[in-house]
């Protein structure tokens, strides 16, 4: 419940977000999800459902191990910007907001980690 | 220098199907390994040496005069003037290349670049279905490093030696797009292989093929993951953890140009530089 209403307060705060999502990587689980106007609600939950792979950069010097967790991460495209960032002490937590391509890119990310550090908070 | 083989120095058959194939062989190797790949299949023939898990250099039957052309064409002398500096150093028992670096006939970057094109060809050579040769490890040299090559930039070169227009076009969007401080690589995929090719190096990129080829499913995976939710051309960016992260290099990143694959690492402001580049194109096409 703490998680929702975090999420719901960051959401309420940040009028130009159209989405934001909380995946549980390990027990990929969609934790929550909260989608506004007219955005699809399955583009989203596709989006936070790859937020645990996104968010992990290249191994480029042992094939053995899977890349290395990454603090956050962005995707930019031709409509949409998808930040992400993981959740301080509880790695297995990322969290995913969506903005419209003319965003503020650095804004969003730096909004998402402090939606991220909150969650942190709650473990 | 000599080149003296080990005594009961085992030979080890080594498939050579492509150049990558016999890239991933070197990248294998133990660092401080020295050996000799020689290939014997019909009328291919020739040898390659390995030290330190870079390419020395390669030779393949017919093309002995290669080299050679290479650096006339470099130095922009003629067949005669060549064959006169070629003696010379024959007689003064001096690499033709170091020789004519030292009279100034051609600059050590030509040098280099010549050996490189020369080593390329050779392996392209050597290599090929079906194909294998025999590792015979050698007492170290101790060739320069400076005019050796590691498997990541032979394997970029040869990628780029059949798509030369897609590899120009790659470079001059990672100048565009990489500071200096970052590096980067330009990739095709095609159907017959696992792993996307090489075919453009940007700034200092790993010496080993094998650390290209981890970058390159790495980009790719990320890029298809996001194709499910995402139009256009994405741009995926992820920071490096601190422990990975150096000056310059504190993002990795990934995006398509065209049928291309293009990831590296780089600076944190170079993601909204390749936006800011994007917006502007948009801006100019109305």
């Amino acid at each position: 419940m703490a998680l929702e209403a975090t999420m719901r307060d960051a959401l309420d705060a940040r009028p130009d977000v159209e989405a934001l999502a909380c995946m549980d990587g390990s027990a990929g689980l969609l934790l929550g999800m909260y989608v506004r106007g007219d955005v699809p609600h399955e583009l989203v939950e596709l989006a936070a459902l790859s937020a645990p792979d996104l968010c992990r950069s290249p191994e480029l010097d042992d094939a053995a191990s899977a890349g290395p967790g990454s603090p956050d991460a962005f995707v930019a495209s031709d409509a949409w910007v998808h930040a992400f960032a993981r959740v301080p002490n509880r790695p297995e937590l990322v969290v995913m907001g969506l903005a419209a391509r003319g965003a503020n890119v650095a804004l969003l990310r730096s909004w998402l980690g402090e939606v991220a550090d909150r969650f942190g908070a709650l473990a | 220098m000599s080149v003296l083989e080990l005594p009961h120095a085992a030979a080890r058959d080594v498939r050579l199907g492509t150049v990558a194939e016999l890239c991933a062989f070197v990248d294998d190797l133990e660092r401080d390994a020295a050996g000799e790949l020689v290939v014997e299949a019909g009328e291919v023939r020739g040898s390659i040496y390995i030290e330190h898990a870079r390419i020395c250099w390669a030779a393949a039957a017919g093309l002995s005069r290669r080299l050679t052309e290479l650096l006339v064409e470099r130095a922009g002398l003629d067949a005669g003037s060549m064959e006169q500096l070629y003696r010379a150093c024959r007689d003064a028992r001096v690499p033709l290349g170091e020789y004519l670096v030292g009279r100034g006939v051609v600059s050590a970057g030509d040098l280099r670049a010549a050996l490189a094109q020369h080593t390329v060809e050779s392996l392209r050579r050597l290599t090929g279905p079906q194909r294998s040769g025999h590792f015979l490890r050698r007492r170290r040299a101790g060739y320069s490093p400076r005019f050796t090559f590691g498997t990541a930039e032979l394997l970029a070169r040869s990628g780029a030696a059949t798509r030369s227009e897609a590899a120009r076009l790659a470079e001059a969007e990672m100048v565009a797009c990489f500071s200096p401080e970052g590096w980067a690589a330009a990739f095709v995929r095609s159907v017959d292989r696992a792993t996307p090719e090489p075919i453009a190096l940007y700034g200092e990129a790993p010496a080993e093929a094998q650390a290209l080829a981890r970058l390159a499913r790495w980009a790719s995976s990320a890029l298809d993951l996001v194709a499910a939710f995402s139009a256009g051309e994405p741009l995926v960016a992820v920071r490096l953890p601190p422990e990975r992260a150096r000056a310059g290099r504190e993002s990795a990143l990934a995006f398509r140009l065209g049928e291309l694959v293009i990831a590296g690492e780089a600076g944190a402001h170079c993601a909204a530089r390749i936006l800011n580049r994007r917006a502007r194109h948009r801006a100019s096409r109305g």
